[in-house]
Order: structure tokens, then sequence, then C-alpha cells
């Protein structure tokens, strides 16, 4: 029977078309094909009320229904659907002796006045199930259930703008059945001005280059169809692999990062950039790893280093470092959202300083992140002592740990299935509020502990949901240790792709999955065999986060130039480096260095580097400015506080760049007082804020407009060199990381 | 090569940045009186990165006839309650009717809440639409599909109606075009107003509450010791320093943050800076508007308009009424903790603006809105609030031409349900945007080439009130 199977799909790749448009019936494979075939409601009319979209938040499928006629979202719920339609409002939704007098049928074809206007053909296919089902009794008989659904293709490529490409939809059902629901299967696109879906003959076309997305749903199952147009007119073999591979003339082994992203290149049409220049690569390299600038003796000793595997060398040594500690403690912190409970004046600093404190020493004893995400997830005790136990006295109550838990535990956003199931996912209310039962019993004072009981009211049986892990059918009864178990175990599916993604999103500006905490069966990563290959190897790795960053900067794909006429796609794929802002409290810091100037934040006395701070509510008008991130959601992408013109404001008058700039001890003006020449000093601004030498052409430049100056006053040369050294702090050279 | 180099830092004034580049151009086009349109045809602007098509579609630099220069719109951050304000059911049972009354206006047959008398004397020109309808009730989510007429989605963030009005506007003046007072902190702050568009398109938000006696834009004055020449020289350091490190990049790059060029013109500008300066209204004037936030706010809102600028949203927060509705939405008293006397003070300062901007003419060219990003419950909750509510809530815009005592569409009883003649936040935006005369076909690009509507497909723009 399965080779059977196998074969009858095999065909009906081919006749799809005709098999979908002419011969409906014929399009079962199961063993009952007669037309009097009783009519299974959860299988046969629900995919009805999902493609004509009665069931849609914006219609009867929203939490209030529409009209008074209330359906689950997606039909999520079958057994309320029925409920609704055939016992609420006195039965009078069907008719069972004249199914045409039913008011599911005459109202969607607008036999009746209907709010949601004419949806639905009296003579169409889909009334002529609904009417037998009416006259054969209206009967919920949960003939068989969906196992799993095929839709294709599931990844194609065309070459050719505008060819038509058949989509269809096979659904495998627990009674060994199998049957063709194209035509019942909901056909969407992500971007319908990219790609054209004729809904008649289920078909699609691509009008323009890129991958593109369509979006299937039959029942509960959802999943992303991915078509790609290459760019340009190049085949699938693209030489400048080829190239860079013997460029090297080595017969080494491709990493395995390059071999899986320049394969993904090929199939887009797309090529690679180069590889950056040491200089280049120097300062972004520092910048990702430890969060600091490269020291000006350290750009001059790598440029003078000889050694071939001097980037690899340097790499092991900034991952040894305190500085990376640091650093990468302050990350872990932004994305665990590490700050401060509490409000105002009374917000509980030193929680948040343990907290930071148990990430740095776990980092320190290179403790693997599983290890860590199990403790997190388990803590309990004095959050003063047990930082890691401040995690849950920052969110408010069960639900929303279970939203902050999933966020940045799983990468996953649960919120959806507070009201409803989620509609572009498989997560669904028991799911969302099995979670947050889980959490239910934690007591989240100073000191964090499970009181051994506590609930939450699932909303749609108003009693105690049944605590469960999200995903799962069985209860969960062995609590957060439970949950923390499931969490890291090496089959869980969530946890690697989440970090492993973070780690991507942090070194090379965007996540292989955006945004970095929606990752679902909708939202597919843009190279996914590149997430997964790095997802098993991390955890073979056991979890080690500098094995993980090591593996990244050691690509080509890492090193590759910044090129600024690269389109967002190149970037996303791994063709190009981008420009990426500096994050505030590292740009804080890189002026702080830069300027020999340092920050004396809030009521520090000491000087303070910015990434150490862990109350992320430290008033500070610089941060601000700079865009600091409140940690109170995933802070990537998010808008900074103060934008535009405002800031721009600011940089020219405010007191943060100006008090840098004019800081009679600051390096600029130290440094002008030992009158040393316009030369030397130009090229020191240069090493020690772009991290490499002016060239030529620049230092000829700069020379001629800072000598201007000279024969005026002493005070006319500092305010040229100000000025000068103003621009250069501001300039986009300095401000992202490229 | 020293006086080439001064050259070329002189040309790179002109041509360094994608918007100066752009701004300058249509400065010249507008100066010589060669209009937008001859420019385009000469093919100039194929380099800039804006798709001509939609420059020609959105009308050109001119505003199209009979269209309002500006708009002022007062958002209600948080979803002010329809029911009390300008939909209150009196004859609903006291759970739904809440704790105020209704009043009779100056349109017959019409009631407001009995908080709004003032606007109730001049409902002659206001329009109100009863029957608003979303599906969103979160605030994020919400405001994104108020602002934009766009339903959030991870592919793109949409442009808000002022970022579209600032973008395909010529700037009049030095003035930014587009302003919010004190902020731009709406919905949740997750939103940053322009979307796909360039950074210049972002409001210019004050961060300064015009209601404190202190009240000045932050940063708007040189830094001490820093004067307009060596400020004139940072602008030139700077952008030769970014053209330095970009190469031969394309000219529709993001070449940097013409925030900057926007900032130096406004600091050379002591006319521009005046606007900023409300002790130039005498002060009974500025208790008219009341000496609340939103009073002084519309106040500044009305100097603006008058000096040129485009659009200007005032941001009044505090309308997510889930519990203490009274206390929030009438009593006023100092000191709160949260905002407070948010209905009158509303209806004050709506009602100043109405008649100052009547008295001087400006308000036929002056589209006001005044909208939040959904309703509340049409049952009070039990902490005497009430909770979101998009299935149902209103909006209302006046000026500009829009016959006034009009209502468009209603609720049901109980104010749950749009009764007749539901419209989309789609719909809404399209209404505004043809007021200003956008074009119902015009589109502008994101920067990787995707076509963007600014109509939102499948809008309508509400008859009534277009004309």
């Amino acid at each position: 029977m399965k080779s059977g199977r196998a074969w009858c799909r095999s065909i009906l790749v081919g006749l799809v078309v005709w098999a979908a448009a002419i011969l409906p019936s014929a399009a079962h494979d199961g063993a009952t094909s007669s037309s009097e075939q009783l009519v299974d409601f959860d299988t046969q009319i629900i995919p009805i009320l999902t493609r004509q979209g009665c069931n849609r938040g914006s219609c009867h499928g929203s939490a209030a229904g529409r009209g008074g006629f209330r359906l689950s979202l997606y039909g999520g719920d079958p057994a309320a659907d029925f409920r609704a339609i055939t016992w609420e409002l006195g039965g009078r939704r069907i008719h069972r002796a004249d199914a045409d007098r039913s008011l599911l049928l005459r109202k969607p074809t607008e036999d009746l006045e209907h709010g949601g206007g004419y949806v639905l053909d009296a003579d169409s296919e889909a009334a002529m199930l609904i009417r037998r089902w009416i006259a054969q009794g209206a009967r919920r008989l949960q003939r068989r259930r969906v196992e799993r659904v095929e839709f294709s293709p599931a990844h194609l490529r065309v070459e050719r703008a505008g060819e038509r490409v058949a989509l269809r939809a096979t659904a495998y059902y627990d009674d060994g059945s199998s049957e063709d629901v194209t035509r019942w299967t909901a056909w969407t696109t992500v971007d319908d001005t990219a790609v054209r879906l004729d809904l008649e003959q289920h078909t699609v076309q691509v009008e323009r280059p890129g991958r593109h997305l369509v979006l299937a749903r039959f029942l509960d199952v959802v999943a992303p169809l991915e078509i790609i147009l290459p760019y340009g007119r190049s085949t699938s073999r693209n030489p400048s692999i080829d190239g860079t591979a013997s460029a090297k003339g080595q017969a080494v082994q491709r990493h395995p990062i390059d071999r899986l992203v320049e394969e993904r290149l090929a199939e887009l049409g797309l090529k690679p950039s180069e590889v950056v220049g040491d200089y280049a690569f120097l300062r972004r390299v520092s910048l990702d790893l430890t969060g600091r600038l490269p020291s000006v003796d350290e750009v001059v000793a790598f440029a003078g280093d000889l050694d071939r595997d001097k980037r690899t060398v340097w790499i092991d040594r900034m991952l040894d470092s305190e500085e990376f500690t640091i650093f990468w403690t302050y990350r872990l912190a932004t994305w665990w959202r590490v700050r401060a409970p509490g409000r105002g004046h009374s917000r509980d600093v030193i929680a948040a300083q343990a907290f930071q404190q148990w990430i740095r020493e776990s980092l320190e004893q290179r403790t693997g992140l599983d290890e860590m995400a199990r403790q997190l997830v388990t803590a309990t005790g004095d959050s003063h002592v047990h930082g890691a136990a401040t995690f849950f006295r920052l969110a408010n109550g069960p639900r929303e740990l279970a939203e902050v838990f999933s966020e940045t535990m799983m990468g996953v956003r649960l919120r959806c299935a507070n009201c409803h199931n989620h509609p572009l996912d498989q997560w669904t209310q028991d799911d969302y509020h099995g979670l947050a039962a889980l959490f239910a019993g934690v007591q989240a004072g100073r000191v964090v502990r499970d009181r051994g009981h506590g609930e939450v009211i699932h909303p749609r049986t108003s009693l105690p949901a049944v605590p469960r892990i999200p995903g799962e059918a069985a209860p969960v009864t062995g609590g957060r240790q439970q949950l923390a178990s499931w969490l890291t175990a090496p089959e869980n599916p969530y946890f690697a792709r989440a970090m492993v993604n973070r780690v991507w999103a942090a070194l090379l500006g965007k996540g292989l999955v955006e945004p970095v905490d929606d990752m679902r069966r909708t939202n597919p990563a843009v190279n996914e065999r590149l997430l997964q290959w790095l997802s098993e190897a991390w955890k073979d790795h056991g979890y080690d986060l500098r094995w993980l960053v090591r593996t990244i900067v050691t690509s080509d794909t890492y090193q590759r130039r910044w090129d600024p006429k690269a389109t967002v796609v190149e970037q996303r794929m791994g063709a190009s480096a981008s420009a990426r802002p500096l994050a505030a409290e590292v740009l804080a810091d890189a002026l702080a260095d830069v300027t020999g100037v340092a920050w004396k934040f809030g009521g520090h006395s000491e000087p303070t580097r910015a990434i150490m701070l862990a109350d992320v509510e430290l008033p500070s008008r610089a941060l601000d400015i700079l865009g600091r991130c409140d940690r109170k959601g995933t802070c990537q992408g998010a808008a900074p506080k103060v934008s535009g013109l405002a800031r721009t404001l600011h940089l020219l008058n405010g007191d943060t760049l100006n008090r840098l700039v004019g800081d009679r001890q600051g390096f600029l003006h130290r440094r002008l007082e030992s009158g040393v020449s316009d030369r030397v000093l130009l090229r020191e601004c240069y090493l020690r804020a772009l991290s490499r030498p002016p060239t030529s052409s620049e230092e000829g430049h700069w020379l001629k407009l800072l000598t201007e100056t000279e024969g005026g006053s002493e005070e006319l040369r500092r305010a040229a060199w100000e000025d000068f050294w103003w621009a250069l702090l501001c300039s986009r050279e300095f401000t992202t990381n490229h | 090569m020293s006086d080439t180099f001064l050259d070329v830092v002189a040309e790179q004034v002109i041509m360094s940045y994608n918007e100066t580049k752009w701004e300058e151009r249509r400065r010249r086009s507008v100066d010589s009186s060669i209009g937008r349109r001859s420019v385009l045809q000469a093919g100039v602007l194929s380099t800039i990165g804006l798709g001509l098509a939609d420059w020609v579609a959105a009308g050109g630099d001119h505003d199209p006839a009979g269209a309002a220069r500006h708009c002022i719109l007062i958002w209600l951050d948080g979803g002010p309650s329809h029911l009390e304000t300008w939909d209150p059911k009196p004859e609903a049972p006291v759970e739904v009717r809440g704790p105020f009354s209704a009043i009779s206006t100056r349109v017959p047959g019409v009631a407001l809440s009995e908080h709004l008398p003032e606007t109730a004397k001049r409902l002659d020109r206001i329009a109100i639409v009863r029957s608003v309808t979303s599906p969103l009730g979160e605030h994020n989510f919400g405001t994104h599909y108020m602002m934009t007429g766009y339903r959030p989605t991870p592919v793109l963030e949409y442009a808000c109606h002022g970022s579209i009005i600032a973008h395909v506007r010529a700037q009049r003046g030095v003035l930014p075009s587009f302003i919010a007072v004190p902020d731009f902190r709406v919905g949740g702050s997750d939103f940053s107003g322009a979307g796909y568009l360039p950074a210049s398109a972002r409001p210019f938000a004050l961060h300064a509450d015009p209601a404190r006696p202190d009240f000045s834009v932050r940063d708007l004055d040189p830094y001490p010791g820093v004067d307009l020449q060596r400020l004139q020289r940072r602008r030139q350091f700077l952008q030769a320093m970014d053209r330095a490190s970009l190469g031969d990049a394309p000219a529709n790059a993001d070449l940097g943050d013409p925030a900057f060029e926007q900032a130096f013109r406004l600091m050379a500008s002591p006319e521009a800076r005046q606007a900023f300066d409300l002790t130039r209204e005498p002060r009974r004037v500025r208790d008219r508007y009341g000496r609340r936030t939103i009073g002084q706010a519309c106040l500044l809102a009305r100097r603006l308009i008058e000096r040129g600028v485009a659009f200007v949203t005032v941001n009044h927060r505090g309308w997510d009424t889930h519990t203490e509705l009274v206390t929030r939405l009438r009593d006023g008293f100092t000191g709160a903790r949260t905002p407070v006397g948010l209905v009158p003070s509303l209806d004050r300062a709506l009602s100043a603006l109405l008649d100052d901007l009547g008295a001087s003419g400006l308000l036929d060219e002056t589209l006001i809105v005044v909208m939040g990003e959904f309703g509340r419950t049409p049952k009070m909750n039990v902490r005497g609030g009430r909770d979101h509510w998009p299935r149902v809530f209103s909006v209302a815009m006046g000026g500009a031409g829009i016959p006034g005592g009009t209502v468009i569409g209603s609720s049901d009883a109980t104010g749950e349900v749009p009764k007749e003649r539901p419209v989309t936040p789609a719909d809404v935006t399209a209404t505004l945007l043809s007021l200003l005369g956008v074009d119902r076909h015009a589109e502008l690009q994101t920067e990787d080439g995707r076509p963007v509507r600014l109509h939102p497909p499948g809008s309508q723009p509400i008859s009534e009130l277009v004309g």
C-alpha cells in the first residue's frame, strides 16, 4: 500500500491541475469513493470554513465571534465549531430536512443578508458538500484525523519570471486514506506584489527575483513553500565559488558554513563579495568578540604579523580574554532581559547585578549554554545571591513568564496563543496556558520559591489549565525541573536553534530567522540547512558559546567585505557583510576609549564601562541618545528612544559629544599640547577611531584643511582639530561595525 | 590639490547625501519654477532612487487643487473610550452606559459625552465616524493599523500618514515637515513612524512638554564655544568623511543621517526657532487651550502649521483606561501620577484649535483628526474601567472642507459592533491621504524595490468626507 501511495503521488504531480479541476471526487484514493460517502465534519467541513475565510480573526473566528456566531480561529476547535453550528441558536443554523434552508448555507450565499457579504457560491463544490453533510444528518463522525499534510512544491527554483507552478496539497489520515486537498487548502502569500496566486487554477507565478514564500493551511497544518527566482542570469553553478576555492590554492576542506552559504547563493544566482583586508577584519572581530575597538598597538601588531594563520590565532586569543567574557555577558544579559525588578527609585538594582554576575561567572567557567538555561529555568532562592532567580521577577505573573520564556529560550512567540490558537503556527491555547500553569506556583519576591500551588485559568474551559510543556500532550508533574530537562535535551527542537540564531544575528547583523524570537513554521530560515547544521554541531560541542562564536568568525562568510552596493537580500544570505550600527553601550565605550574621556554614569563616582551596567534604567541622556534598549523586549530592530533630528541636534549641540571632544584632559587636547606634528596626529586619530591609517589621499586632504589655520592662533588650530575629531566620531565608518 | 579639495568638499555639501541632493534639486526646481514634472521628464531623478512614477502619481510638488495643506493628528494613545467621547449610549444599561451622561449638540439628534460641552457647540465643524472597526486589539498592532492603514506584518513596517506626507511633499521653510509634540511614543513605543521610508521621514519629536514653564526644544541652541561657522565646518567635514569611506556607493544607498542637514538648517533660522516659543502667545490664549499638555501641544501645533509645517501629531497619552475610568477621564487634579481629566482637556484644546484656525481661515486647508488605536469594551469591567475593544470605535475629523455635523455609520445599541457602514482603519487612512492630496494610485518603493501603495489595497476613502 505504501509503495502504491507513493506511485499515486508521483503520477498526480503531473495531473494535479486537471485532477483538481475536473475530477474532484476522483482525487480520493482511499477505500471508499461512493458519492454517498458520509461527509466528515472535522476534515471536510472545517477546511471549507477556513478556505472561505469564515473562521478568520476578522470574521467569525474573532474571540467574540461576529453577528452572534463564533467559530474557533481557523477551525482550531472542531468540537466547539460543531456545537456552534448544530446546537446554538436553537439549531437554526442547519435544517436537516431541507439543507438549503440552513442558515449555514443561506447566509454565505447571501440568500439572506450576511455581514460578511457573498462568500460562497451556492453551486460550488463546497456548498454541495455542506448540503450533503446536512442532508446526512449533520453529524460529527470523527471518522478520521489528519496525520500529516504534504504541500508541494516545498521548495522550487523557477528560471523565468511569470512561470506557472502548480500547487498541491495531499492530506494523509489516520485511517490510512489520503486525499488531494489542494482545493480545500487556504493558500496565501507573504508578499503579494512579488507572487501571484491563482486560486482557481491553484497555481503560483513569481514576478520578481528573490526567495518567496507561499503559505499553505489545511486544518491546523500550516507550512511555507519556498519558491526561488534567481537574480542575474547565472545558472546553478556559480563560477565564483570555484574561483574562491582555487584562489586559496589548497585542497583544504571548505568551512562547512561557507559551503552551505555558497550553495544557497548559487541557487539564488548571487555572488559573494571578497574577504576583508586585515584592518577591517581586526576592527570587526574585536568589536564582535570583545565589544571594543582594537588598540593602536594591536592594529599595528596585527598588520605586521606575518603568520599565515594570524586571524585564527588572534580570534583564539580574544576568545580566551576577559573582555570576551564581559562583552558576551552583556549580550546574554540583553537576550535574557537582565534589568532591575520593580519601578523607578524602588527598583531592585542588586538583583539585576546578581543576575548579570551569574552570567559572567558561568561564562568564565565555560559552562555550556544548556546548563545555564537549566539553572535559569530552575532557579530558586534569594535573587540577591542566586542571580538567575531574578529572571522570574522580571515578568508580571505566570502568563507573561510563559511569553518571556518562549521568546528567550525557545525563540518562539507564544503570546498569540493566549486568546486563541496561534494562527501561523502549531501553538494552541493549551500550550500557552499549560506553560503558564507551570509557572503558576512560582512566588517571585526577592526570594523566588515554588509555593506548590497556584493556578492559571484556561479561558476556554474556565478551569485551571493543566501544566504542560508546549507541544507535548502529557501533563507535567515535575514542575520547572521537568521543563528544564525538556528544554536542554539534545532532541529539543527549539533551544539550540534559538541560541544559534541569536549568535548568528549578533555576528552578522541579522538572524537566519528574523525576528530572532519569532521562529515558526511559516517563518523559515533564509538558510535552513545552515541553521540545522550549526545547531546540531553546537550541541555536539556541548553548547559551548566560544566554540560557536569561533566557528562562525573563522568562516569566510563572516569575513566578507561590506559592499555598500549590496542589497538587503545579499546581506541576509551571506554574500556581503553589512554595516551594523554599534549598540548604544558599545558606542559609548568606544567614544570613551577613543577620546580618552571616561563616562561616569548615574551616581557612579568611578569611571564605568557602559556594557557592564546591569541597570538599564540608570538615567543617562547619552545612552538614550545613542539608542540603548530597555530590555523589556527583544532589543532587536526596536526604534531608539531618540531618533532622527532630535538625536542629531543633540550630537551637534548637546553636551554628550561636545564634552568628549572638548575635554582638555582628553586624547586630542593632550596630543595637541604635546606639540606632535599634524601628520602624526592625523594618523593617530585614524588608528584610534577607525583602526586603520588614513589613505594617502585622505591624509593629503585633511592635512591641507587642518593646517590652513597655521599662523592663526592656537585657539583656531584647536577648534579646527576639534571639528575634525567631532566629524570623525559622527561618521558612518566610526559608528558602525562593517 | 588643495583648492580642488575645497571644491570637492563644497561639491560634496551638495552631492554627498542622497536626501540632501533631493532637497537641493527640489528647491532648485521650485525656485526656478520649472516644476517637478519637467525635472522628472529631464530624467534627473533617475539617479536618486525614487521611482519617477511615484512622484507623478503622488501629484508632484504642488498640492492638488483643493487638498489640505496641513494636518493635525490628535492621537489619543492607549485607545480612547468611544462611549465616553463620540458615541455615548445613554439608553443602554448602566454597565454599558457608564458613569457619564450624554448631552445634545449643535447638530440635532447627535449626542456627545457630557464632558465634551465645548466640542458639542462646535460639532457643525466636525464629522464623526462611529463605525470604525478593526480586528486588532493590541496597542502596537492597533497603532500600526490606524497610523498606516496596513495591518502589521513581519515583512515590512509601513509608514504612518505623517511620514508619507513628509516624504512626498516639499518641505516648506526650514521647519521639519512632520513634528510630534511632545513625542512620538505611540502604541507602546515600538513604532518609528517612517517604516520603510528613509530616516528623514521620521517625525521630529520634541521630547519636551510644552505645558512646562521651562519648555524649550532640546539642543536647539549651539554648544558654548561652537559658533555657526564651526558648525558649518563640521557639516562639511562629516560629509567628506562619509563620502570617503563609502567610496563609489550608489546614489540610492542610505549614505548617512540626513537629519544632520536638517539640523543645520533649523539651527540657522531664528524665525523657525520662534515657532517653538510659546511665551509669544498672550496669556489668555494659552489659558483658552488649557494649561495641560494637550492644550499647549495643540497651541504649538497651530503655531507650527501657521509657519508651513505639513503634519503635526499631538500625542496625548493615558487613554488606556483599564481601571479608574472616572478619575482618568473626568477628574483633574495636579500631581497625579497618571494623566487625568483627559476628556475635558481634550474638549478645551480641540475647541480652541477649531476657533483659532476658523478665525484665521486656516481651517479650510487644515485637516484635524482625533483618534486612537481602538475603542473600549462596551461593558465596564469590575475595576471600574474598560478594556481594549477594536470591533467598533469612533474617529473625528474636522477642517479641510469636510462637511461638519456629519455622522458616518453607527454602532449598535451597546457600542459593540458596527451597525451601519463599517469603516476599516485602511479606509480611514485612505480618507486622510485623499484629503491631503495623495492620489489613490500613488506608490513608493522600499529600499529593495518593493512597491508600496500609499492607499492600502482594498481601501475606500469615506465618500461623504472627501467630496
